[in-house]
């Protein structure tokens, strides 16, 4: 008896003792509860940054080369896009040269386009890069030196490198949508590194690397700029079927918004579901597709350099959902050139899929950053991948039968009577049709001025790229 | 002493008390609760002093203390085409043809530059030119309170004037040649913002009308502490460019999200602050953040 009174004794004991310790709990919720407490969302970006070096790494990958033509000398040729044998190797062997040169902004001096194609009968390497971008961006992106300010003419955009490889070596920079070629008034003095990339070329010697040969357009009425490079037997290609990236059904609230707990979600009749804490919004569709929304007021946001931008667009993306492999910076679209000022200043970039090494074109776009100012005002991401082949691959028809389709067209090239305008880059790509999901192969046709063509690369059926739409011709 | 009875007398005392501490904390905050948001009368008096050094003049009422708040879900209210039309037949009629263009999410009837349109959301609008005199009525709308008055018509008579309507704003804008009429929507005695009409009363009859009602469908998930009013106006004064001048009327606490293509909205609680010209501002209550500025 005098056991159990003892027993319930401890009970009581422990009770009024777990009760004491809940009154403490309870009364520290109300008391620290006190003020609000409730942290208000920071006006601007919530903006974490990934690991350091990160970034650059990423940036490299998507700047790298489209293709890379080497020229082997006595008017041999040959050519390597991303994922072939042969493309990281010069690659690898062409970025130290890079990352070494000194870029100056001014006192690129023209050359004559006929003494560059003599060039290219010796050895030497063209790099084709994806995107336009001013030279002194391009030097921060390979860590070699920028200097000065751009002229009053602007600044000098590029999209290709050529490297002489004979003696003395020679670089030489490529003027977008034009044929000229740029050396420095002033190299600096210093000889280029060369020797790897010599030994690089000399490896190819008789190797079974697949000839290109230089597109030399045998109509009159076709004008096509010297340099252009394709391959002499046309490659076996196939259409692909394009599917959802996977990761598509990842929370999309604890990614986008720093507090979750204040958004609100609703689902819109077309089946897209909107989130939003009241100034960031984010629509996602049924098909994945998604759309990012964080407006900027006029008086927020820095002016940053145009590197910073792509960093900071490069970071965004890492942190929400990443690049996929393969992708590429396809467009930047600068603000224009006037001395930079305190305000919004809005960037947009275009960043393109590849498969196999070419780039797939998506009316429905891929991956788009807007950045204004310092913050990403805004982010769409339609992420289609390869999912296989469809059919066998097949030989694709030649660059030559192109520029003969093009000479039945002479509309296309600026209408009949008046000059023609002058074919600039001729290269495979994959464009969507019929939706985004199916990519066929095509051969581009870049024009001055920058009008883009396909043609379908079994049939020659045309489509022209127009204010970001394919539209049949 | 009896330290068993003492024991016991304990417990159950600090039961009762941690029973009416949950209570407190999770079914029903009072207004001491430690987590509702305050402000002292200092701090209000401080804030303010501070904006009116800048030109932002506060003639309104603050409150010092608010209760957190949840998601208030709305579904839309989206008046039949056809239904508004027939309520709209006489604002729509005279020569010419009346037409009908139905674009996605959009369905609107015009009859030379009257116009009457009707979004997905549930939101409508009308529009006419301006009226001459005599050419609806034959005396003219010379006050605020005759200008509310026909504005009240109006809507009764063109869909209807709920039960929870409020007046919210009466302004002459004699610029304009307009009068300015709107009623908000009230859902258990708070404003809901999104909900709304707007009428602009000319001086020979309404102009334009437009509006855009809700179904309350009832408070959801956890009350959240709101920003204090103090805090809210200050958020509000960092939006006003620098060197403008505004008079703040009304700050007060309600609900809003924009009108969506859904069947089920969630609004948010909002600091509204209006200025005397009729502009509005509505921060998020939660965040701080601008919802919402017209």
């Amino acid at each position: 008896m005098r056991l159990k009174r003892e027993a319930w004794e401890a009970v009581k004991g422990w009770a009024l003792a777990v009760l004491v310790l809940l009154s403490l709990g309870l009364s520290a919720r109300v008391w620290l509860g006190a003020g609000g407490g409730y942290p208000l969302v920071p006006e601007r970006e919530y903006y974490r940054a990934a690991s350091p070096g990160s970034w650059r790494q990423e940036l490299t990958k998507l700047l790298a080369p489209s293709r890379l033509v080497v020229h082997l000398g006595e008017g041999r040729h040959t050519a390597f896009r991303p994922g072939q044998d042969g493309y990281q190797r010069f690659w690898a062997g062409l970025f130290p040269l890079l990352s070494q040169g000194q870029y100056p902004a001014q006192g690129w001096v023209p050359q004559d386009p006929e003494a560059v194609q003599r060039l290219r009968d010796g050895p030497g390497l063209e790099a084709v890069f994806p995107v336009s971008l001013p030279i002194e961006v391009w030097a921060e992106a390979w860590g070699g030196q920028a200097s000065g300010q751009a002229g009053s003419q602007g600044p000098v955009l590029v999209d290709a490198v050529f490297v002489g490889l004979g003696d003395p070596p020679q670089l030489l920079i490529h003027r977008a949508y034009t044929q000229v070629y740029l050396a420095p008034a002033a190299p600096g003095g210093a000889v280029l590194e060369v020797a790897g990339l010599r030994q690089l070329l000399s490896g190819l010697q008789g190797s079974r690397a697949a000839p290109y040969v230089e597109l030399v357009s045998p109509h009159p009425g076709v004008p096509v700029r010297r340099g252009i490079y394709v391959p002499e037997q046309p490659p076996r290609l196939a259409p692909v079927a394009m599917g959802e990236e996977a990761g598509a059904g990842s929370d999309p609230v604890a990614e986008f918004f720093p507090d979750p707990s204040v958004v609100r979600e609703m689902v819109e009749r077309d089946g897209a579901t909107i989130y939003t804490d009241g100034r960031r919004s984010l629509r996602v569709y049924p098909d994945g597709e998604l759309e990012y929304q964080a407006p900027v007021g006029p008086e927020e946001g820095e002016s940053l350099p145009p590197l910073e931008v792509l960093r900071r667009a490069v970071e965004f993306v890492a942190l929400h959902r990443g690049f996929p492999e393969d992708a590429c910076l396809s467009q930047v679209d600068f603000p224009p050139f006037t001395p930079l000022s305190r305000g919004a200043v809005p960037y947009r970039l275009t960043y393109m899929a590849r498969h196999l090494g070419l780039p797939v074109v998506n009316e429905e776009g891929m991956l788009e950053v807007s950045m204004t100012g310092d913050v990403v005002s805004s982010y769409r991401r339609h992420v289609r991948i390869p999912a296989g082949p469809l059919g066998e691959p097949r030989p694709v028809i030649s660059a030559r039968q192109v520029l003969d389709l093009l000479n039945r067209r002479p509309e296309l090239l600026g209408g009949e009577g008046g000059p023609a305008r002058m074919v600039t880059d001729v290269y495979l790509a994959y464009i969507c049709v019929g939706g985004a999901d199916r990519a066929v192969p095509t051969w581009a046709v870049e024009l001055e001025g920058g009008r883009l063509l396909f043609f379908d690369a079994f049939s020659g059926e045309g489509w022209s790229w127009t204010g970001g739409k394919l539209e049949p011709f | 002493m009896d330290w068993g009875k003492a024991r016991a007398i304990l417990i159950f005392a600090f039961a009762l008390m941690n029973a009416f501490l949950a209570y407190r904390i999770w079914v029903e905050p009072g207004p001491y609760a430690a987590s509702a948001s305050q402000a002292t009368e200092q701090e209000v008096r401080a804030v303010v002093e501070k904006l009116a050094e800048r030109g932002l003049v506060v003639e309104a009422r603050l409150p010092l203390r608010n209760l957190p708040m949840p998601i208030l879900e709305v579904s839309p209210r989206r008046p039949q085409p056809l239904a508004m039309l027939a309520a709209f037949t006489a604002e729509l009629a005279g020569p010419g043809p009346l037409t009908e263009e139905v674009s996605p999410g959009v369905h609107a009837y015009r009859r030379g530059e009257a116009v009457l349109s009707l979004v997905s959301s549930g939101a409508w609008s009308f529009r006419r030119p301006r009226l001459e005199p005599d050419q609806e009525r034959s005396d003219g709308i010379w006050s605020l309170a005759e200008a509310r008055r026909v504005a009240e018509e109006f809507l009764k008579s063109h869909g209807g004037l709920p039960a929870d309507a409020r007046l919210d704003l009466a302004l002459a804008l004699p610029a304009q040649g307009l009068y300015r009429i709107e009623f908000v929507q009230v859902y258990q005695g708070w404003p809901m913002f999104m909900g709304r009409f707007r009428v602009g009363v000319g001086y020979w009859g309404v102009e334009l009308a437009e509006g855009i009602w809700v179904n309350g469908q009832g408070f959801r998930g956890e009350r959240k502490p709101v920003v204090s009013a103090a805090e809210a106006l200050r958020r509000w004064a960092d939006l006003i460019p620098a060197g403008e001048e505004v008079t703040v009327k009304e700050v007060s606490l309600g609900y809003f999200t924009p009108a969506y293509d859904s069947d089920l909205w969630q609004a948010v609680p909002v600091w509204r602050i209006r200025a005397v010209d009729g502009r509005s501002w509505l921060l998020n209550a939660w965040t701080g953040q601008l919802e919402r500025s017209n």
